[in-house]
Order: structure tokens, then C-alpha cells, then sequence
């Protein structure tokens, strides 16, 4: 089983490499550190907080761009171009494509977002700003990557009942919506809580780093939300009808 | 049932076509393949050629009935490793070539690395497409497009194949170097079952018929016994006395 999910997930990965999307994204974010770094405002402290509030803002929106992309458009453009038929001829089940899909998107979203965040810390580190601690970064990285697994398994649920263009949407929407208004939400003890995991403002104001018992709760929560959403991927794709 | 490659039992599809409406695809549907027949399945657009195959492949629910594939359900791993399966329409990930898609495929399949260079070799000269092997399938013309869906369909060596119109989008030649591949096949022992609109392609290959209409069987048997029945010497007359056009 690992094998053929292994297989799937390989083929979602060389899309990445092949696809424009991804060094656009990456020329996007360069130009963006680039363009932060050429301003001059506020004297050396505040110039260092906006310029690392835009680097890191930038690194997450983008990640999780590019992994909503894929997530949204794998299993409808599957369908639409009927490669999906010779697929599921060979000996795969429905499961293992579902959970193949997901590591695939998940493995391109951890990816890009490494290179990102590195080009990040990089950056920072040019600028002599040293303030922030190592593991206030390794944080925010391992935070993020459970983000990146949230939105990735959601994306992939919503892509069997949404086009690809409204789902990128809903789900780009949800994650402003969550990181903006938070709590002010209409029925926000009801909806997911994606906003925990971003923490750019401890690192942009190098507060404390995050307490051991608090990382274990937020991994908890984000892979049970994680299993429920391919869960239920797989339940409504088992019976779909091809 | 020793020899039974293919049993379809009393099989059932139905369709939701509207508010509390259903149409039926396929109805009560039965026949069996043995080893080394090639049956070829034919019928008008709509007879239920397609849904048949579709409910083989398990790519549809079932409503009623059952599916063997080597005596085990054909939903199972061991019956979908013995099975080859070429859709009508080549599409493949643009952005692989035919060495990567293949190598997919044969992994998903268990061969070993070794085996498997060894395999998309041969399949891929067979079909003609070795020097193409590491191109894009993005630049590829249609017919390299449908050779491609040949190597797949036989890559890991399956007894059962089943070929959803296999000379559409083939030219002449094409359709010459398809038809010699699946003599070869049949040669080798293997057992086909083909859907064609193309009765003077399935009257030179195929020792089975099955011909439908509004999803159920019409006929069922031995091209020879068939065509004696109705003291008919073409298929294509044949077929048009039997599902009533003129």
C-alpha cells in the first residue's frame, strides 16, 4: 500500500518541478525580499520588524497558495482529462489515490515553503538582524507545516463538490478570514482554527518561544483535522461514480 | 469454472437522471470469457458498451449483480493485477514521457526496477514508440498518443485486456500495426475483450460477440455460429438485422 501511495505522491511532486507555478512564485517572493529590503523608514529597528513582517507574510501566504492550488486542481483535473480511468484500472484502490493526492500536495506545499522560509531567514541573517531565536524559527516552521497539512486535506475534501477556480477562492478566503477577524468571526467556535498556527508576530517582535505542552496540543489538533478531512475525502470519493 | 477469465453475473446500472428519475444502463446483463477468446463487444452510442466496461474496472457503483475476474471480485488487487485496461480516450500527464508514465504504471503494479527497464523496452518497441521514450507526451500526435495507450494497457503482462475502442484516433497503418498487436496477444494465450464501432476491425479479429442495445444483451456467441444463424456473411449486415436498423 505505502508503495503505491508513495508512486501517486511522486507524480504530484514532478508536477511541481515541471509546472511554471512554482518558480514564478519563487521569482514573486525575491522581488518582493528584494523590493522590502530597498526601502529606508522608521530608523534600523522599525525598518527590521516591517521588513521581516513582509518577508515572513509573504513566505506563508505563498505556501499556502501554491498548495491550495495543487490540492484544488489534482483530483477534478484527474477526472476532466479522464486520466484517472487507466490509474484506477491498475491494482489502486480509491484510498490510496485519496491519501497519495494528499502526501503528493503536502510534500510540494512542505517544499516550497522550506525554500521560501530559508530564503526568509536568509535574508534576515543578511541584515545583520540576529535577534531572533533559532528556535523561535523552528517554530514557526513546524507550526506552519501543520497548517500547510489543515489546508492541504481540506482543499482535497472540497475539491470533489467545487470547480477548482471556487475552491482555490473559499479556501484563500477562509484563511485571510481566520487570520484577520479571528475571534469576530460569525460562529467562530464552530469553524477550524487555522489562525493558531501562525506566529509571525512573535517572530517579527522576537517574543518567547512557544511552550512544549502548547506545540504537542496544536500537532494533535492539526493531524486529527488531517484525518477527518481525508477521511471524509475518501468516504464521498469511494462512492462517486466515475 | 477453470477456464472462466471474465463472468459477469445478472449485472445491473442504473443511473439518477432527474428528480426521482433513473435510467437503466445496463440491465441484467450476462456472459462469460474464456481463456484465449476475443470477444469483441458491439453496439450503438448508448447500447452500454462503455457503463459495461466502467462496471468491470469498478469505476461505477453496481446496482445488482456480480463481477469475477479469474473466479475473484473484480474490485480485488489480485484480479486488477491480472487485468490490462486501454481507454477509449489517450490521455496521459503532459508532463511526463512515456519511460515515466510507464515506470508509474509498473510500480503500481509491483514489477521490480530491473524487470521493469527490461518490459517498458519491449513494450515500447512493440509499440513503436522506443525512440520517443523520453519526449513529452505534450509534443506527442495523437496516434503516438494511442500507441502509448497500447504499452500501458500490456506493460505488466496481464492475462485479461480490455480495449475500449482501440482504433479510434489510429490511422490506416496505425490501425494494421494495432491489429497485429492484438493477434500477437491472442497468440500468447491472452484473452480480450474489445468495444469497437469498427465492425470490419472486430469481424477480423474477434472469435466472440456480444452485441447490445438499450443496455442489455442482444446476442451472445461464436462469430461463426452467429453469422451462420442468420445465414449472413458479413458482420456489418449481420449487426444492422440485429439491432433493427436498415
Amino acid at each position: 500500500m505505502f508503495r503505491r501511495v508513495a508512486v501517486i505522491a511522486e507524480g504530484v511532486v514532478k508536477e511541481l518541478v515541471r509546472r511554471k507555478d512554482f518558480y514564478l512564485i519563487l521569482a514573486l517572493l525575491i522581488i518582493v525580499v528584494i523590493y522590502s529590503a530597498s526601502f529606508s523608514f522608521g530608523g534600523e529597528k522599525g525598518f527590521t520588524r516591517y521588513f521581516k513582517e513582509m518577508g515572513i507574510t509573504f513566505t506563508y501566504l505563498f505556501s499556502v497558495i501554491i498548495g491550495v492550488i495543487f490540492a484544488a486542481r489534482q483530483i477534478p483535473q484527474e477526472m476532466e482529462s479522464k486520466t484517472i480511468y487507466p490509474l484506477l484500472a491498475h491494482p489502486v484502490s480509491r484510498f490510496e489515490f485519496i491519501l497519495g493526492k494528499f502526501f503528493g500536495v503536502f510534500l510540494v506545499a512542505a517544499v516550497s515553503f522550506t525554500v521560501f522560509y530559508s530564503i526568509f531567514i536568509g535574508s534576515v541573517l543578511l541584515r545583520r538582524d540576529f535577534s531572533t531565536p533559532w528556535l523561535l524559527f523552528a517554530d514557526g516552521y513546524l507550526l506552519h507545516l501543520l497548517l500547510l497539512s489543515f489546508f492541504v486535506s481540506m482543499t482535497i475534501l472540497l475539491s470533489l463538490f467545487l470547480s477548482t477556480a471556487a475552491n482555490t477562492m473559499i479556501t484563500i478566503i477562509f484563511y485571510f478570514a481566520t487570520n484577520w477577524f479571528g475571534a469576530t468571526l460569525p460562529g467562530y467556535i464552530f469553524l477550524p482554527h487555522p489562525e493558531l498556527f501562525d506566529i509571525k508576530e512573535k517572530i517579527v517582535h522576537t517574543q518567547d518561544v512557544i511552550p512544549g505542552w502548547v506545540l504537542s496540543y496544536l500537532t494533535v489538533y492539526a493531524v486529527c483535522y488531517t484525518i477527518l478531512f481525508v477521511a471524509l475525502s475518501d468516504l464521498v470519493f469511494r462512492k462517486r461514480d466515475l | 469454472m477453470p477456464n472462466s477469465v471474465l463472468k459477469i453475473e445478472d449485472l445491473t446500472v442504473s443511473y439518477n437522471s432527474g428528480f426521482r428519475k433513473e435510467k437503466v444502463a445496463l440491465n441484467n446483463v450476462s456472459f462469460e470469457l474464456k481463456k484465449g477468446d476475443i470477444l469483441g463487444l458491439l453496439g450503438p452510442n448508448g447500447a452500454g458498451k462503455t457503463t459495461l466496461i466502467k462496471s468491470i474496472l469498478n469505476l461505477i457503483q453496481i446496482k445488482n449483480g456480480k463481477v469475477y475476474i479469474f473466479g475473484k471480485p473484480s474490485f480485488s488487487t489480485d484480479a486488477k493485477r491480472r487485468m490490462g485496461y486501454m481507454p477509449e480516450v489517450a490521455n496521459y500527464y503532459w508532463f511526463l514521457t512515456p519511460n515515466e508514465i510507464l515506470r508509474m504504471f509498473g510500480r503500481l503494479c509491483g514489477i521490480g526496477a530491473k524487470a521493469l527497464s527490461a518490459r517498458i523496452g519491449y513494450v515500447l518497441e512493440l509499440v513503436g514508440l522506443l525512440a520517443d521514450k523520453d519526449r513529452a507526451i505534450k509534443d506527442f500526435s495523437k496516434g503516438m498518443q494511442e500507441r502509448l495507450n497500447i504499452a500501458q494497457a500490456i506493460l505488466h503482462d496481464p492475462e485479461l485486456l480490455i480495449l475500449d475502442e482501440p482504433f479510434s484516433g489510429l490511422d490506416p497503418l496505425g490501425r494494421i500495426h494495432a491489429r497485429n498487436i492484438f493477434k500477437k496477444l491472442k497468440d500468447e494465450g491472452k484473452t480480450i475483450l474489445l468495444s469497437s464501432h469498427e465492425l470490419s476491425e472486430a469481424e477480423l479479429i474477434c472469435d466472440w460477440l456480444c452485441i447490445m442495445k438499450d443496455g442489455a444483451v442482444l446476442k451472445y456467441g461464436p462469430v461463426k455460429t452467429l453469422l451462420a444463424e442468420q445465414a449472413q456473411h458479413s458482420l456489418e449486415r449481420y449487426f444492422l438485422s440485429i439491432i433493427g436498423a436498415r
